[in-house]
């Protein structure tokens, strides 16, 4: 036996000992050749476990794009260029993230462009250099130059080290990954992180609700005028509640909280004057005097209406360009004093009643669906039917044709006639009796017969019943010619005119004034009948009284209103929206909802209170649930305190979207740095941080539905 | 001392060093694994460097000494790179099992090498000859047999069987072979005294003839101590390599398995260019 000698011992020792680590090596080869062989799925050669989610992938090559699927392929990759890109998308056929899925934070270059920018204003980079490893890193970046060059990409693998995380799946990187690419560096949550600004009140809140105001001064009033009152909150939670995933601690509902106070506001029960509700139709008031003199040839016109031309109306009215240039030139007029009117203007007034008149025989002859076409072509937006049904709250047909028999009987045939040469003369105002009659009105009334009333009758042949002119139902086939007429708008019924008021100056007439063929014993008018809201008929309007909290009606023409008011149309539709915004506008709406800024550059209303939704993923999350039950006796004050000097803004009405200044003070880092911070709860970016913020969609199979054998498909 | 305090603070610098670069690595979003996982092959293929000088001293130059002082600093910066590498977890797959076990054994042996090597040489008497293991039973033999002779010897002096008697019962187990091997490598002398307060209480009762051959006795029972003594501690200088060596080989296939099925699966590494270069294209 050759031997050799330790000199560190002086030792020797045979090299029986080389032979045995020899012997070793191979039969470590030999167990590895064993191992491999039996190992058909390659799990031996895994640096450690799939997270669960992935367990169920049998094949290597199904995430790692240079492995092929036999046995021992892999070993052909060893020196293959390997392409994270390649294995990116394959994560991405199953991880759905959006069109630019590695690109940072999953963005487009252009939003990416704009939160950048954002950030760098509201955070200036202000480098806290706690760590020796930032340090050297901005050392490195100093002078070796820019780490990347144009490539705007990052592998899923930068992050998530799958086989590494088995316990998280969805864990990546920690904060170092972040500070790789965030210009603002800092080592931690507590040291560096800058505070925040204005938070959570960046953007401004969409309840207008003064917490103090409430607090010290209107929950006492209410408690003292009415003790017996349903709903007095006494905590935080009496009004707000976590949300189902306790993230955020969202508004209970209107009933639930405000109604008890708010309803009659929103009805109209404690508006003492005005109109209770939102006029749709209206007859202006002329002058009519004035027109007579100067021979318009306006027809038949009452001359009791001290109306105005409604804001909603003259979306209606306002058809094509030529019609809104008519709207324009009537805004300069006053309506019920043309004295001093050129020709031209009367000529304009002329038009206008022409318009009304016609708008209003459409509407009782014709079906809504030219409505919608006319708002369509008004507006020129592409409203869909469901929306026409809310702009008009299901008006009843009915309320539409008894306002136009009382108000211009002769309509159907005065607009028949003006299709006729010489149409001028015939339509020209003559007399002054009892509002202005024209000639054709005259005719009317010869030809007026009082109406024998029809009874409701089985008809043995059956027939559609409906709801004559004339306020009773009947079976269509048994009814009077005169009556199914009427009823079908084809004559007019004869005005029979009350008496004209002695002092014309006193007042405008009530509805009482007016004709009311049926039911005269009525108590009430129908505005106060209409309590809980719906259409009346009211001097010379037509008027939609909200029912209540979020009103179908109100909301649809705030939104319609606010969102179409940037454009051409804004001369059409912000009277309307000026309308219904007013700090008096009948539902008041405004007074609670904030006016936003919506992403076309226009405006909408803040209908709901914040509730993000569970599918959008914004770059900073807080949930409160975590929170809510470590709190002391301070509870939700200990992080939200009152600033009673700031007092959320007044309702705007025309000058658009304002900041609505919470009259909570901002909540500043350092609330959050008193559990947040070394040693106490964690505090990594990934706590209120998320990295992919673009919107995803989970990635859908392509199912054929199953069908029967010798279908053609 | 201020060698070995030198040596300390070289390998804690570079282990510094090396910490701090995982995080700038991971500023940077480059996975440290890779940068850790070259230095540490790179630390292994240092420590091979003692093995191919001992096996061709001429190829490498430097003297023996100071090799295994490079080798035994140089481990230690790997024990630690190698902890860094797996970022202090426990392994999870067979592969990684194997790695682990294969370089704890081969660390843990090394260490105890270290200890061994430089405890056990001062327990060496200086002036003692220095039997190799081979020679060692001939030595055991040979005193054995003085110490029969000698108890029949004084049988036949004295007429008294008192060391015959003594040596039947008590020490012939103690001649006959290797013995007390732990107490050797704790340097414990307590298996010498109890014999040789045994010795000394027969000496009380012994004859005057006796007295010379019962101290004759003890100074046989000292010699075999002293020889099993060596023997223990040679032996310990030598095991340890029969684990770490066979491990070394057996992790160096392990390892050049681990490297291939590491670049055969990477999922193209981190994307070097990616981070800032991605936010400076978008600003």
């Amino acid at each position: 036996m050759a031997e050799n000698t330790d000199t560190s011992t002086g030792v020797k020792r045979g090299n029986y000992l080389g032979g045995v680590a020899f012997w070793s090596a191979l039969l470590t080869v030999g167990i590895i050749a064993l191992a491999l062989g039996y190992d058909a799925d390659r799990k031996g050669l895994m640096p450690g476990p799939l997270t669960p989610a992935h367990r169920v992938i049998a094949d290597c090559a199904a995430c790692h794009s240079s492995v092929g699927k036999s046995r021992f392929a892999w070993v052909s990759a060893i020196f293959a260029k390997a392409d994270a890109h390649a294995d990116s998308a394959r994560c991405i056929s199953c991880h759905s993230l959006g069109d630019t899925p590695n690109s940072p934070h999953g963005l487009p270059a252009e939003r990416l462009k704009k939160e950048v920018k954002k950030q760098q204003t509201q955070h200036a980079p202000a480098p806290d250099v706690t760590s020796l490893a930032l340090a050297a890193n901005e050392l490195l970046n100093a002078t070796a130059g820019a780490v990347g060059g144009s490539q705007t990409s990052i592998g899923c693998a930068t992050c998530h080290g799958e086989h590494r995380h088995a316990d998280n799946p969805t864990s990546g990187g920690n904060d170092r990954t972040c500070n790789a690419c965030h210009q603002a560096q800092f080592a931690s949550f507590q040291n560096g992180h800058p505070d925040f600004s204005n938070n959570p009140f960046r953007s401004q809140a969409r309840m207008r609700f003064d917490h103090a105001k409430h607090f010290g001064e209107h929950f006492e009033k209410a408690r003292t005028k009415q003790p017996d009152l349903k709903f007095m909150p006494k905590a935080c939670t009496d009004c707000h509640e976590a949300s189902d995933n306790g993230q955020v601690m969202k508004l209970k509902s209107f009933g639930e909280t405000c109604s008890s106070c708010h309803l009659p506001q929103i009805v109209g029960a404690d508006r003492a004057t005005g109109p209770k509700g939102v006029a749709l139709l209206t007859l202006p008031g002329l002058d009519l005097v004035t027109l007579r003199d100067r021979k318009s040839p306006i027809g038949t016109w009452p001359e009791e209406s001290e109306a105005e031309l409604s804001p909603l109306m003259r979306v209606l009215l306002a058809r094509d360009a030529k019609r809104r240039s008519l709207l324009v030139a009537i805004d300069k007029l006053d309506l019920l004093n043309l004295d001093a009117a050129t020709d031209t203007d009367l000529t304009a007034v002329t038009g206008l009643v022409w318009e009304i008149k016609e708008l209003l025989n459409e509407l009782t002859t014709s079906k809504v669906s030219n409505i919608l076409q006319r708002i369509r072509t008004a507006t020129g937006s592409n409203i869909a039917r469901e929306e026409i049904t809310r702009l008009l709250g299901t008006l009843p047909r009915e309320v539409l044709n008894a306002a136009v028999r009382d108000w211009l009987p002769s309509l159907s045939k005065e607009v028949a006639r003006r299709q006729q040469p010489g149409w001028q003369q015939a339509l020209r105002l003559k007399t002054k009796e009892h509002g202005t009659t024209s000639e054709t009105q005259k005719q009317d009334k010869k030809e007026a017969e009082p109406k024998p009333q029809t009874k409701l009758v089985n008809n043995p042949k059956g027939g559609r019943w409906y709801v004559s002119v004339l306020g009773d139902i009947v079976q269509e086939g048994l009814e009077p010619a005169e009556t199914r007429d009427a009823a079908r708008g084809e004559i007019d019924k004869p005005q029979k005119v009350a008496a004209k008021p002695a002092n014309k100056t006193s007042s405008k007439p009530s509805n009482a004034t007016l004709k009311r063929p049926r039911n005269e014993a009525v108590s009430v008018d129908d505005e106060t009948w209409s309590e809980y809201g719906g259409w009346y008929r009211k001097d010379y309007a037509v008027l939609y009284r909200p029912s209540g909290h979020a009103d179908g009606f109100l909301r649809a023409w705030l939104d319609f209103s606010a969102t179409a008011r940037v454009d051409a149309n804004s001369t059409l539709l912000a009277p309307v929206f000026e309308l219904l915004t007013h700090k008096d506008a009948q539902g008041r709406c405004i007074k609670c909802h904030s006016i936003e800024s919506s992403s076309d550059g226009g405006m909408s209303i803040a209908w709901g209170a914040a509730s993000p939704s569970q599918k959008k993923r914004p770059f900073t999350l807080f949930s409160h649930a975590p929170h809510l039950s470590i709190l002391d006796k301070q509870g939700c004050m200990t992080c939200h305190e009152l600033n009673k000097s700031k007092k959320p803004d007044q309702p705007v009405a025309q000058s658009g979207p304002k900041t609505n200044v919470s009259n909570f003070k901002p909540i500043a880092k350092a609330t959050c740095v008193v559990c947040h911070s070394s040693g106490r709860a964690p505090q990594d970016c990934g706590q209120c941080h998320t990295y992919h913020v673009a919107p995803t969609k989970p990635p859908m199979t392509p199912t054929r539905l199953p069908v029967k054998t010798g279908t053609k498909q | 001392m201020s060698k070995i305090l030198m040596r300390t603070l070289i390998v804690t610098a570079a282990f510094g060093t090396m910490f701090w670069l995982t995080h700038i690595f991971e500023l940077r979003l480059l996975d440290p694994v890779y940068m850790t996982g070259w230095f540490l092959a790179a630390a292994m293929g240092l420590q091979l460097m003692l093995r191919l000088k001992k096996r061709l001293p001429g190829l490498i130059p430097g003297n023996l000494s100071g090799w295994t002082e490079r080798h035994a600093a140089n481990g230690l910066f790997a024990v630690l790179i190698f902890a860094l590498h797996t970022s202090f977890t426990w392994p999870q797959t067979g592969l990684e099992w194997a790695l682990w076990g294969l370089f704890v054994a081969v660390a843990a042996s090394g260490l105890t090498g270290l200890y061994l090597v430089s405890v056990v040489p001062l327990r060496f008497e200086p002036d003692t000859a220095r039997e190799t293991l081979d020679e060692m039973p001939a030595e055991r033999a040979r005193i054995a047999a003085a110490a029969v002779r000698l108890a029949i010897s004084s049988v036949e002096q004295s007429g008294s069987r008192a060391i015959v008697d003594l040596y039947a019962e008590r020490l012939h187990e103690f001649f006959d072979r290797p013995r007390h091997a732990f107490a050797h490598l704790q340097g414990s002398r307590r298996p010498l005294t109890r014999l040789v307060f045994e010795i000394d209480a027969a000496e009380r009762d012994a004859c005057a003839g006796q007295h010379d051959a019962l101290h004759e006795l003890k100074a046989l029972v000292r010699s075999k101590y002293a020889l099993d003594g060596r023997r223990a501690q040679e032996l310990a200088l030598k095991a340890w390599l029969f684990v770490h060596l066979p491990a070394t080989y057996a992790l160096i296939v392990v390892t050049l398995l681990h490297v291939c099925t590491v670049y055969a699966f990477t999922s193209g590494g981190p994307d070097v260019t990616a981070g800032a270069g991605a936010l400076s294209a978008a600003q």
